[in-house]
């Protein structure tokens, strides 16, 4: 079939100039119009193109997807789409820059002037920028999406985070609690009184041994002062300390705090006022730490008690063979006496019957050589010169008795809990003569007391205790020395005078020392060089603590290995007789 | 107007070729089996129509179609559900099925399936029926079933004739309706054309 | 002359095949369900069975396959509307011997319907 070209050229001739591509086809597929702007897309003109088959500029057009599709146009069926999107080039064509156009084609039928005679109208529109803004859009699109989820993730980490914080501050307030609920389950079982105040005096905490002790809860005290809840004791000697605490930043130790129980009983505490400093401001807290002594107390008093019985048990043997002895020769001597004085009784009747025949004139000689056989029967010269003999020794001993038991009662004075002016010197000689039988075979006892010794104020019945301790132990390191052999006796020599502000007593034995592995112990509650049985350690350590602690004195000793250890004490002068002996040193001036 | 039962069948099975036709060229492209029904072909009216093809889906469907006119006329369509348009433009295009919206570059792949399946369809009747048909260019939408007809006719009372089919893709979970109605003053022309072919299949 | 027994939903085109069968001299029978089809297989032993795809009910592979378990050895058609290949491939695994698509061009059908009888004629 012959293309009109000229009939072409007019009918297509408004497409030559419009801004798509256009291009018309023949049923075989021979290219009968090819228009300015498809030259232009393709480089290839018109002359070059028209009436040639499409397929030998165009090869890939020659498959069934395109043909197929075409086919039915051509038969009169409906128009053909090419999506970009699926066909991106029908006819490829590319830009100055080398980049392919993306193209939109549809593709109609157009009648020719031949019956029946279909041609295949192709407008090519460049969807290219369209393309690019749509891709750009959705690029954009796309990355806002995947912001969108970036922060979603993000958030949801978050989220998890927030989770796992909220678990993590739930399992440490959980610890929290445990370890305060364990906290106060602590001080609950702290079996010691707890009283907590804050920088303010305020009590904050007060736990159940607290509770228990006086009787007061928790709920009623918190927030007050010490002064201020109800519990009866001594409020003005646990305000000194705690004041003294907070001056000096230290623990301070108040003893034997009175205080009445919710029983209605007395009882004693023993505090430590302790500060803690705490908290951001380091603030200055009070924590009250204690204990209700009061049943340590009585068995304190008891103990000391017990000691005391103990050793008066101890000497009791020795004091009763004591006064056994005396007592045994006043009652030889007592007997001797009235031995004696049934002699003189017999003499005196003869004698009365002397007199009273001298009296009536009657004869006497027989009476007289009675009375001298008498005589020489009571030897009377040995009755004149023993009876005074066994009266003054009945009177010695009965004095001796009369010391002894004296000693006695003033060793065993009542334990008093007041300081009372005591005079020392006397004190020891009773404790001396009470102690007698501990020391008099193994050692002679030598004093040497200052007479202007002055009145120490100080527990009398504890002193003493501690006298007889060292006296014993003294006695003790000389018989250790001497064996049993009965050789010759030791010495124990007891001296006091004044020193200053001080009273020094000073007693000596000449035992063979204390070793030097233990003179840092001897000191030491329950330490004991004697076998068992025979001591129980005690003695030096209450002795030490009786003298440096309830009497602010001083208790050491100087010792010598093989000739003898001195033990010193020291006890300060009652205070109004410094203050006398001042005045006095005054008025001598 | 009547109708007997063998034009509604020569009809229905005109349409099934048609169809046939249209889901061999989808095949194809997607290189998956298209499962096939037999269609239904009815004389409704328009008010009707909405109730008849309410079963398609959901409101928004993307639809491509186009009008034809000549010794008798109609319109044919195809309709998508939104998902079923995304997954074919997916398997289509390799693009990931992301946001639901159809840009414009989606609608030229869904306006090319569209044209692909009508034609194939409209290919046949024209064919067989050996009828010269002008036809509008494919129109792409996405509209609800109710706004896709209604404008057309003013007279709810029209009837037409509706011959409808789905195409299924199975292994992609794609449907796709495909609706043809014929409007009923122009149907003589097109059962004498069933009848010219009838007559003619038996010739031999 | 044979039994053709036609498996066809549309009577349209049912008829227009029965025309087409009995101008060659041929026997038929009609079922334009599947099930009435394998039916009338089963009883009344059809030298050929041309056979829809497309069917309401039991569609055309169904059909097939059970003919194929049921080994009535009888030739089957296909005739459809259905022109994509992994179809036709399923067809010819199922037995089919023939596969023609709609419409059928010239005188494909009756050569195809001839073409089967005479197989069976000859194994005969």
């Amino acid at each position: 079939m012959v293309v009109d070209s000229a009939i072409i050229k007019r009918d297509f001739e408004l497409l030559q100039h419009i801004p798509m591509g256009v291009f018309v086809l023949r049923r075989d597929y021979i290219v009968v119009f090819w228009n300015n702007c498809m030259e232009e897309w393709t480089g290839i003109s018109q002359n070059d193109v028209l009436d040639t088959h499409i397929f030998d500029h165009f090869p890939h057009l020659n498959t069934p997807s395109y043909t197929y599709r075409l086919e039915d146009l051509f038969e009169g069926g409906p128009p053909v789409v090419f999506s970009s999107q699926l066909h991106k080039q029908i006819i490829p064509s590319c830009f100055r820059d080398g980049q392919l156009r993306i193209q939109h084609t549809t593709v109609t039928s157009i009648p020719t002037n031949q019956e029946k005679e279909l041609y295949a109208l192709f407008v090519i529109e460049d969807v290219t920028d369209l393309s690019r803004q749509i891709k750009d859009y959705r690029a954009l699109r796309d990355q806002a999406i995947e912001e969108i989820k970036m922060r979603k993730e993000a958030e949801g980490l978050l989220c998890q985070a927030q989770s796992e914080l909220e678990d993590r501050v739930e399992q440490r307030t959980l610890e929290l609690k445990k370890a305060h609920t364990e906290n106060g389950q602590l001080l609950k079982a702290i079996t010691s009184i707890l009283i907590n105040m804050d920088e303010k005096d305020r009590i904050i905490q007060w736990n159940a041994a607290a509770e228990k002790v006086f009787g007061i809860s928790k709920a009623e005290v918190m927030g007050q002062t010490l002064p201020e809840c109800n519990v009866q004791w001594d409020c003005d000697k646990i305000t000194e300390a705690v004041n003294l605490c907070k001056s000096r930043e230290k623990s301070t130790p108040v003893d034997d705090v009175h205080f009445k129980r919710p029983d209605g009983t007395d009882g004693f505490l023993g505090l430590t006022i302790n500060p803690v400093i705490g908290g951001e401001k380091k603030q200055l807290n009070i924590l009250v730490l204690g204990a209700d002594i009061t049943e340590r107390k009585i068995l304190e008093a008891q103990l000391g008690e017990a000691q005391k019985l103990e050793a008066i048990g101890q000497l009791a043997s020795g004091i009763a063979h004591e006064i056994n002895t005396p007592t045994q020769y006043v009652g030889d001597n007592t007997q001797f006496l009235k031995e004696g004085f049934d002699d003189f009784a017999t003499l005196l009747e003869k004698y009365n019957k002397l007199l009273k025949a001298v009296k009536q004139s009657e004869p006497s000689s027989q009476l007289v050589s009675e009375i001298e056989e008498a005589l020489e029967a009571v030897d009377l010269d040995y009755l004149t010169e023993e009876i005074p003999n066994a009266i003054q020794q009945s009177l010695e001993g009965v004095e001796r008795v009369t010391s002894i038991v004296r000693a006695m009662k003033e060793f065993a004075h009542p334990g008093s809990k007041e300081k009372t002016l005591t005079d020392i010197n006397r004190a020891i000689e009773s404790t001396v003569t009470v102690a007698r039988n501990e020391w008099k075979y193994v050692a002679e006892m030598k004093t040497d007391f200052a007479d202007d010794l002055p009145p120490v104020s100080c527990l009398p019945g504890e002193f003493n205790q501690v006298i007889l301790n060292i006296v014993v132990n003294a006695a003790h390191a000389i018989s250790e020395t001497i064996g049993n052999e009965s050789v010759q006796k030791g010495v124990i020599t007891i001296s006091t005078h004044k020193a200053g502000d001080w009273v020094e007593i000073r007693i000596s034995d000449t035992g063979s020392g204390i070793p030097e592995e233990v003179r840092s112990k001897i000191f030491n509650a329950f330490f004991t060089t004697k076998g068992v049985g025979k001591g129980s350690g005690q003695g030096l350590a209450i002795s030490h603590s009786v003298i440096v602690d309830k009497h602010d004195g001083d208790l050491y000793f100087e010792t010598e290995a093989g000739k003898g250890t001195t033990f010193i004490i020291h006890l300060p002068i009652a205070t109004e007789f410094k203050e006398e002996q001042s005045q006095i040193k005054e008025l001598r001036k | 107007m009547n109708i007997s039962s063998d034009q509604i069948d020569a009809l229905k099975e005109l349409i099934n070729i048609g169809v046939g036709r249209a889901a061999g060229v989808l095949n194809q492209m997607v290189s998956a089996h298209i499962k096939l029904q037999v269609p239904r072909v009815q004389i409704i009216t328009l008010r009707n129509l909405t109730e008849e093809t309410k079963n398609i889906g959901t409101d928004m469907l993307a639809t491509v179609q186009i009008h034809f006119k000549g010794l008798f006329s109609g319109n044919a369509a195809m309709l998508m559900a939104p998902d079923s348009a995304a997954k074919l433009v997916s398997v289509l295009t390799g693009e990931k099925i992301g946001t639901a919206d159809l840009d414009a570059v989606r609608a030229g792949t869904l306006a090319e399936v569209g044209n692909i399946v009508i034609n194939g369809v409209m290919g046949v009747i024209v064919n067989i029926l050996n009828q010269q048909l002008t036809f509008s260019l494919p129109d792409f939408t996405e509209d609800n079933i109710e706004d896709l007809f209604g404008s057309k006719h003013n007279d709810s009372n029209t009837t037409m004739i509706l011959a409808r089919t789905r195409l299924l893709i199975e292994q992609l979970q794609i449907k796709c309706d495909i609706i043809i109605f014929f409007e009923m003053d122009s149907f003589d022309v097109l059962l004498s054309a069933i009848e010219n072919i009838a007559s003619e299949c038996v010739a031999t | 002359m044979a039994k053709i027994l036609i498996i066809e939903d549309s009577s349209f085109t049912r008829k227009a095949i029965a025309k087409m069968a009995k101008a060659d001299g041929h026997e038929v029978l009609e079922a334009d369900e599947g099930s009435v089809g394998l039916e009338l297989a089963a009883s009344q032993s059809p030298d050929c069975i041309t056979l829809d795809l497309i069917m309401p009910g039991m569609d055309g592979m169904e059909v097939l396959r059970y003919l194929q378990n049921k080994a009535l050895n009888i030739p089957v058609i296909v005739l459809t509307a259905d022109v994509q290949e992994d179809t036709r491939k399923q067809c010819l695994e199922l037995g089919a011997v023939d596969i023609l698509n709609k419409p059928p061009k010239n005188n494909e059908l009756q050569i195809a319907i001839n073409k089967a009888v005479k197989k069976e004629e000859v194994t005969l």
